[in-house]
């Protein structure tokens, strides 16, 4: 009996054993698959004297390319004087409220949700037209290119004796919204809506108040937290933002704010030298580049993500931002994402 | 001893009570242990590992406190095997305890009677009653009112069934019957469930859906222009490494190197770059902690592989390439030139795609008035079946899902942040009513019993008075 018994037990373990083994496998499948949809960009860059002006229109395909001939009669009637644009709607179009960092939102036809037309402007060249193009194309999953091929890949309109160069891209990426694209959005959405999406967004991030340093409690537009470092009007302000996307990569943002200083443009590999690697939102985890002017000084955290990139920023004075670096450092550590 | 003897005994120790209570004090022992592991494991890890298998590979990591610091594995009973070995239990010692009470008609009768109500089960099971809920306006209270009563339906046809063939033990027969049947259930899901996740905006359309808890390796040829052509590489197959050569793929490849969990960060001159080109130029792969099953984020883990294909016969290198989840749900993925031929190559949370497409009419999230309490989120969908001719508005709301060819779509989720972003689970499980139906046969047993029991206690006193 208790050889039975052994035996039997010694059959279990080995029928353990290989039933432990053996695990279900899948095969390699092969299907086909419907066609994914396609985005498009209709976008024009206007330089001015101090200023660049950005038209874009971005959506589905099929919703963004039977608008194209408005979009075209809508930059020949825009006009510049004295850092503003005029311009006349087409039919079917309409102005919403000004909001957050946008200096107009024009609503086209009426199909819900509106396929919206953002009106921005930066200073000086915006950073300058081959970074720009390549933004709006990273933004619907096309790839960059090279000063070389800007004419063959873009159009040119006079609009005042101007020249306007006008984008139309076609991508395979839904583009996805500012972050505070539900505060920003018109009389549709409910208030109470909008405000809660900002709040669920200010929620996530905690920090460390450095001394001396205000907190605003109504951040302008779509900034997550705003701050002045310093009690003065003068003194440099630190705020908050999340992109959604790449927000355009490591060299073009670096430009960007070298030319708010007045910095000539760096190359991608010096712009990486640039960025040197701080604790932002969890240990080791961003990048940090200072940049002062003669007048004007920015210091930048930062991290780039495909799914979204979020920038802490200071911006003032120069001689004040050099001031507070390591007082701008310490706060970065501090900055937690909490999600 | 002889063959006869050695069955009977094999038989008496598959029904005894010895071994229901040992097997039950192992499935305690199983659950702890997956719940502890829950710590480090995200929850479908440990189900998977723990649960729907046949042996447990317990690492004492898992269930020891983290300062003892061992190392090491158990096998131990998995899920299948503790509860298939529960049914056997459960039918030998019915088998040797339990005799049929019935002769001649009444056994004939009771028979039919038995199978009738096995039909009518099954018919109810395969949801003949109930195919497409998304055109019938019934509220939804009088909806799960009527499939219980379904399952109540049969549940009395079969106790009538037992009680013409077992006499008193009608009531354990069937209730025992109904237990089999939900862990049944059990298997029927793990083996043909599937689930998955459909994220639509406002105003866009969606025709398949993901699975967040496995990932896949889709090599797409979109030159067609009509459609895609899709190979799609099972993540076990990555993970483990070796050289990929299938006749269906344009070229061979093998993973370098696979993180289940991983952040993409920029690139800096002082990482180690396995890739040679594509995205994996700009974003290195960081390996992350997998998302455990105790986390309050409920995010997904984001995996990521450095991927080398090659061309097939010369072995030529095309390039190693950082492939990640993050980068497919962008929409970007690496292309892959061959022949002259141009693939697209993404690391994707597995998809399966649907013979219907829900477009998004509106989203709407409602709060309690002065609160920040969800009250209700409601998606109101288009339903577009080409095949069938259909094109019709629905909507899915809170425990009020969708059913349609063989899926059932529920409310999941949305985006918090914009608001106009819905997340459908979608669910395909043909046994989704099993569970009804077998909670009614288990009531149905339950309280027949009780009846009988009662009936006979109020003879006997009437009798005895």
């Amino acid at each position: 009996m208790a050889r039975v018994r052994s035996h039997v037990l010694a059959g279990v373990a080995a029928l353990f054993t290989i039933i432990g083994g053996c695990r279900k496998s899948e095969p390699i499948r092969v299907y086909q698959a419907p066609k994914a949809p396609t985005w498009t960009l209709l976008g024009a860059i206007a330089p001015q004297a101090d200023q660049t002006w950005f038209f874009k229109v971005v959506g589905a395909t099929s919703r963004v390319r039977p608008h194209k001939e408005d979009f075209l009669k809508f930059l020949d009637s825009i006009r510049f004087a004295d850092g503003a644009v005029k311009w006349t709607l087409p039919a079917g179009w309409h102005e919403e409220a000004k909001s957050g960092d946008r200096y107009a939102t024009l609503c086209i036809g009426t199909q819900e949700p509106h396929l919206e037309l953002a009106v921005t402007s930066l200073g000086g060249d915006g950073g300058g037209l081959l970074a720009n193009v390549n933004r709006w194309r990273d933004q619907i999953g096309l790839d960059r290119i090279a000063e070389s091929d800007l004419a063959r890949k873009t159009s040119t309109r006079t609009v005042e004796g101007a020249a306007v160069t006008v984008v139309e891209l076609d991508g395979p990426r839904k583009p996805a919204p500012p972050a505070g694209a539900a505060a920003a959005r018109g009389p549709r959405q409910d208030p109470s809506r909008a405000a809660a999406s900002m709040e669920t967004l200010r929620s996530m991030f905690t920090f460390d108040l450095p001394a001396g340093w205000v907190q605003s409690r109504q951040p302008e537009g779509d900034r997550i937290f705003e701050l002045r470092a310093g009690s003065g009007n003068q003194s440099p302000t630190v705020t908050l933002n999340i992109i959604f996307g790449p927000a355009g990569g490591l060299g073009p943002n670096v430009n960007r704010w070298r030319g708010q200083v007045g910095l000539p443009p760096v190359d991608e590999e010096q712009a990486q030298e640039l960025a040197r690697p701080v604790s932002f939102l969890r240990e080791g985890g961003g990048s940090l580049v200072e940049l002062l002017g003669s007048e004007r000084g920015i210091l930048c955290a930062f991290t780039l993500r495909p799914e979204f990139s979020i920038f802490l920023k200071m911006d003032g004075p120069a001689a004040d931002v050099r001031s507070q670096r390591d007082a701008f450092e310490t706060f970065t550590k501090s900055v937690r994402l909490n999600h | 001893m002889s063959v006869r003897e050695c069955l009977a005994r094999g038989l008496a120790v598959l029904a005894s009570l010895k071994l229901t209570v040992g097997l039950l004090a192992t499935a305690i022992g199983l659950v702890f242990a997956g719940t502890l592991a829950q710590r480090f494991g995200g929850i479908w890890t440990i189900v998977d590992k723990y649960f729907r298998c046949w042996v447990a590979w317990v690492d004492f990591k898992d269930i020891m406190p983290a300062a003892w610091d061992v190392s090491g594995t158990l096998p131990y009973p998995g899920g299948w095997l503790i509860g298939g070995a529960l049914v056997v239990n459960l039918l030998v010692s019915h088998a040797s305890r339990i005799r049929l009470q019935a002769r001649g008609q009444r056994l004939a009768l009771g028979i039919a009677t038995l199978l009738v109500g096995s039909v009518l089960t099954w018919l109810v099971i395969s949801t003949v009653f109930d195919a497409d809920s998304s055109q019938k306006k019934i509220a939804p209270f009088w909806r799960v009112t009527l499939q219980l009563l379904q399952g109540g339906g049969v549940a009395a046809i079969l106790f009538f069934g037992c009680r013409m063939l077992f006499g008193r033990k009608a009531g354990i027969v069937l209730l025992h019957g109904g237990l089999i049947l939900m862990m049944a259930t059990e298997i029927i899901a793990g083996l043909l469930a599937e689930e998955g996740q459909m994220t639509i905006a406002e105003g866009q359309s969606s025709d398949f859906v993901h699975d967040i808890r496995r990932t896949e390796l889709a090599v797409i040829d979109p030159s067609h222009p009509g459609h895609d052509t899709v190979v799609v590489v099972p993540e076990d197959m990555l993970k483990g490494g070796e050289k990929i050569s299938a006749p269906e793929l344009p070229f061979d490849l093998q993973a370098r190197r696979f993180l289940k969990n991983a952040d993409l960060n920029p690139i800096m001159a002082r990482d180690e770059n396995p890739a040679t080109a594509g995205t994996g130029l700009q974003l290195i792969a960081v390996k992350r902690a997998e998302e455990s099953g105790v986390s309050t984020d409920s995010r997904a883990d984001y995996s990521a592989a450095y991927v080398t294909f090659m061309e097939r016969g010369t072995g030529a290198s095309l390039g190693t390439y950082l492939t990640a989840v993050e980068t497919a749900l962008n929409e970007t993925p690496e292309r892959v030139t061959v022949g002259g031929k141009v693939y697209h190559v993404a690391l994707r949370f597995k998809r399966t795609y649907k013979p219907y497409e829900l477009f998004l009419n509106d989203f709407r999230f409602e709060r309690y008035p002065g609160t920040d309490k969800p009250k209700d989120f409601s998606s109101y969908v288009r339903l577009i079946d080409r095949e069938r001719a259909t094109d019709r508005d629905v909507r899915i709301w809170m425990n009020n899902p969708m059913r349609y060819r063989g899926d059932t779509i529920y409310q999941s989720s949305f985006d918090s942040v914009t608001e106009q972003t819905t997340v459908l689970q979608v669910v395909t499980n043909s046994g989704w009513m099993v569970p009804y139906v077998a909670c009614m046969i288990v009531a149905a047993g339950l309280m027949g019993q009780f009846l009988m029991h009662l009936l006979e206690f109020l003879r006997k006193r009437r009798a005895a008075a």
